[in-house]
């Protein structure tokens, strides 16, 4: 059993992604917006967070990303998202880094099967103990 | 001749080396993508050249510098090769590997310095054939192919898990080494030098495996090495009782015949280093951990060509130890892997599994031909080899784009993939009917080993039909499973379809060409049985003239009409998508996993599941799996032994 910090603006996805991780055996909180999610990490201190890249109407996610992954090194981070929508070719292709373009585990472009959420996350919080 | 097959050892060496240096992706593209097609170019214009299809020996064509014996040349290529696994070993705090590299390394140092080593004849380095030019032109045209889709895949690769240091300087330059090390090891005629290419391929895969250097893979990466350092130990060891017994180190003049029973010591030995290499039973632990590899790596290295040099050693033995007790218990081995690995697969929810166990099997069904022998079993071990190379090749590529799309490598999670990703399930759809569907060739070559096995007199002629019936019909069953899950449909919005349009162009380059590959050589296989592998099986065996296979046109015609319709079809059925919606559905026997408990006549409870059949509770995949190491390492260790007794 994991805790797992659940960040997206979109509730649907949220409550979904809730469910089969609940399902699956895990404790989940939500947050909506990057000083939500700050705030949650800060004080609840979870095993895992899955997040968004687009937050605070804008790309938001990818600076909380750098936030948490330089003050949490040991946090695993998920970022699931639809962001490419909005990128040009040029900002894709500058993603394309050997060294990590974001310091996230593992980016998925929604929308992913919730098999895929938990078998990840399962892989994670696994790889972590 | 000379030059073109030194320009292909040679020149994807330098790309290799150049590639190293590249750090700009785009430029990398351009020299992957040129370099590829002069390679593949190349390889075509050999096999062209190598116009009449009679045998052909030859030398590098020029001179060594004076002073410089090949020995000497092969000898530092060896100690090169042993200093890098001993240090890579030493780092990485592991004893098995350098054990292996310096018993392998003491060989060849004694040998050079005792004398002993003896030269090939001149003009005889190098032996081409028809066999030579099929291993070519796939190691050229599936080879390159691969290296083209790496540059999508690994784009994405990296972008979906950032935090794996990205090394692609050294994957690329990987792939094209191993690329000149392989076209080396398949014209290879002296057994030293063969010994060097294999040694490079052996550290390629190595490397590959370890690609992104976690612990999980850095240990799937040494027992690769282990197991086929072993099998390099093996050809070492071979090398050294031919010399002491006299013997020629020429592959081709080692291979006229029946061997005389001074010989099986050293045959056994070499069939170890070629059971190693294919990943029979008891050494198959290598390839499912080598699966943790990037998707291209696993097409390239361990489905269509790496593994294939096993085999293609072993075809290369069998006028040899056929007839004898060795060639049986070769061939009882592959068999048995079959089987067992067949078995195993069913159980296996893993695709990349899957798809690595059935390579396992498909091997196995060559080494059984290899070690039987007769013009029959060599023809049904070279078809494999070809349709093999490139369904398989083209399902390892497909998965890899799908697990950059869906994130998921799980048999399940492939539900509705026809109408998520319509034109990658099609192509899917190519890859699977090519491995077991009329009229493609994995099918046909069964049926020919059938007939064959058949011919053999006496319980094993029983016993082989037996096994190859009953490891076929497994095979059925988790093909057939994989085919309905990319077959189901459901509604999917407009965002969902727009996934597959990011898959990069490399990428559908490679996967179209592939699967256009896998229909032209059903649709040519009259023309490559006529003209190719029944010459082939018949030089090999010095058999009489006959066809081999007799297809009526009409025939062919209408079997091929009907695997197009599959894909087609299924491109025209996934348009159609939002006019219906089809639910979960039952395949392959029944389904388990106990979602749901609902009630029954008579009061009986019945559990509802919504998953494919894995054999739950029938059959232990693991127990299996470890039966057929116990029985097939009883049987390698005959195969050394029964060499030695008979000497």
């Amino acid at each position: 059993m994991a805790h797992i910090l659940l960040v997206d603006d979109d509730a649907d996805v949220v409550s979904r992604n809730r469910v089969a991780l609940e399902a699956s055996g895990n404790a989940v909180s939500t947050a909506a917006t990057t000083a939500q999610a700050l705030e949650a990490v800060r004080s609840q201190q979870p095993e895992l967070v899955v997040l968004e890249a687009m937050l605070d109407g804008n790309l938001a996610g990818f600076d909380l990303a750098r936030t948490l992954a330089a003050e949490f090194p040991a946090l695993p981070l998920i970022m699931l998202s639809r962001v490419d929508e909005h990128l040009t070719a040029k900002e894709r292709s500058a993603q394309d880094r050997d060294d990590g373009w974001i310091p996230v585990a593992r980016f998925m472009e929604k929308p992913i099967s919730t098999d895929v959420l938990v078998y990840e996350v399962d892989h994670l919080v696994g790889a972590g103990h | 001749m000379g030059s073109l097959i030194v320009f292909l050892v040679a020149f994807p060496l330098v790309v290799g080396a150049l590639l190293l240096a590249i750090r700009n992706g785009s430029l990398r593209n351009v020299v992957v993508v040129v370099a590829g097609l002069i390679v593949a170019g190349v390889a075509v214009v050999t096999a062209v050249t190598f116009g009449n299809g009679n045998a052909v020996f030859f030398n590098l064509p020029f001179d060594l510098p004076s002073g410089i014996t090949l020995s000497r040349v092969l000898l530092a290529a060896e100690l090169a090769i042993g200093l890098f696994v001993i240090v890579i070993s030493i780092a990485n705090r592991r004893v098995l590997a350098p054990i292996l590299v310096i018993g392998q390394l003491a060989i060849s140092i004694y040998l050079e310095l005792s004398g002993k080593m003896t030269e090939i004849e001149p003009g005889r380095l190098f032996w081409f054939d028809r066999l030579s030019m099929i291993m070519v032109l796939i190691i050229g045209i599936v080879g390159v192919l691969i290296c083209i889709h790496s540059l999508g895949y690994m784009r994405d690769y990296h972008r979906s898990s950032p935090l794996i240091k990205g090394r692609r300087t050294v994957f690329f330059c990987l792939l094209f080494v191993f690329l000149g090390a392989m076209f080396g090891l398949v014209v290879s005629n002296y057994l030293p030098m063969m010994l060097i290419f294999w040694e490079m391929t052996t550290l390629c895969s190595f490397l590959l495996i370890g690609y992104t250097r976690t612990k999980e893979t850095i240990g799937y990466a040494f027992d690769a090495l282990n197991m086929n350092m072993l099998g390099g130990l093996g050809f070492s060891a071979a090398i050294l009782l031919l010399i002491n017994a006299n013997q020629t180190l020429d592959l081709a003049k080692l291979t006229t015949g029946p061997a005389a029973p001074v010989l099986l010591p050293a045959l056994g030995l070499l069939c170890l280093a070629g059971l190693t290499k294919s990943a029979q039973l008891p050494f198959s632990g290598w390839l499912l951990g080598a699966m943790y590899a990037p998707s291209p790596t696993s097409a390239l290295l361990h489905s269509s060509t790496m593994v294939k040099a096993g085999v293609f050693l072993l075809l290369r033995l069998s006028p040899a130890i056929a007839g004898s007790n060795l060639g049986t218990l070769v061939a009882f081995i592959g068999m048995l892997t079959f089987l067992f690995v067949s078995i195993v697969a069913v159980t296996e929810q893993n695709t990349k599994k899957v798809l690595a166990y059935s390579t396992i099997g498909s091997l196995g069904l060559i080494v059984g031909c290899a070690g039987l022998g007769s013009p029959e079993l060599v023809w049904v071990g070279i078809m494999i080899i070809i349709f093999h190379a490139l369904a398989k090749a083209l399902l390892f590529l497909v998965v890899g784009t799908i697990e950059n799309r869906l994130y998921t490598k799980d048999m399940e999670n492939f539900d509705t993939l026809l109408s998520r990703l319509p034109r990658v399930s099609a192509l899917a759809l190519t890859g699977i009917a090519g491995m077991f569907i009329a009229p493609f060739g994995v099918v046909v070559a069964k049926w020919a080993a059938i007939e064959a096995f058949l011919r053999i007199a006496g319980w094993q002629g029983a016993a082989l039909v037996v096994i190859m019936a009953f490891g076929s019909s497994l095979t059925i069953f988790y093909w057939g499973k994989l085919l309905i899950k990319v077959l189901s449909m459901k509604s999917v919005g407009e965002y969902e379809l727009s996934v597959e349009k990011r898959i990069s162009r490399f990428e559908w380059f490679a996967e179209i060409a592939l699967a256009v590959g896998v229909i032209a050589v059903a649709a040519g296989l009259g023309i490559i049985s006529d003209k190719v592998v029944g010459p082939q099986a018949l030089a090999t065996f010095a058999g009489t003239s006959r066809a081999f296979l007799n297809v009526e046109p009409a025939m062919l015609i209408s079997m091929l009409i009907a695997v197009l319709f599959l894909p087609v079809l299924a491109l025209w059925v996934s348009r159609r998508t939002g006019s219906y919606d089809m639910g979960d559905f039952y395949a392959a026997g029944r389904s388990s996993n106990s979602s749901h408990v609902m009630g029954a006549a008579l009061g009986a409870t019945r559990t509802v599941t919504l998953r494919n059949y894995y054999l739950e509770g029938v059959v232990n995949g693991p127990l299996v799996f470890r039966t057929g190491i116990a029985a097939c390492g009883v049987l390698t260790v005959a195969v050394i032994a029964v060499g030695m007794v008979a000497r």
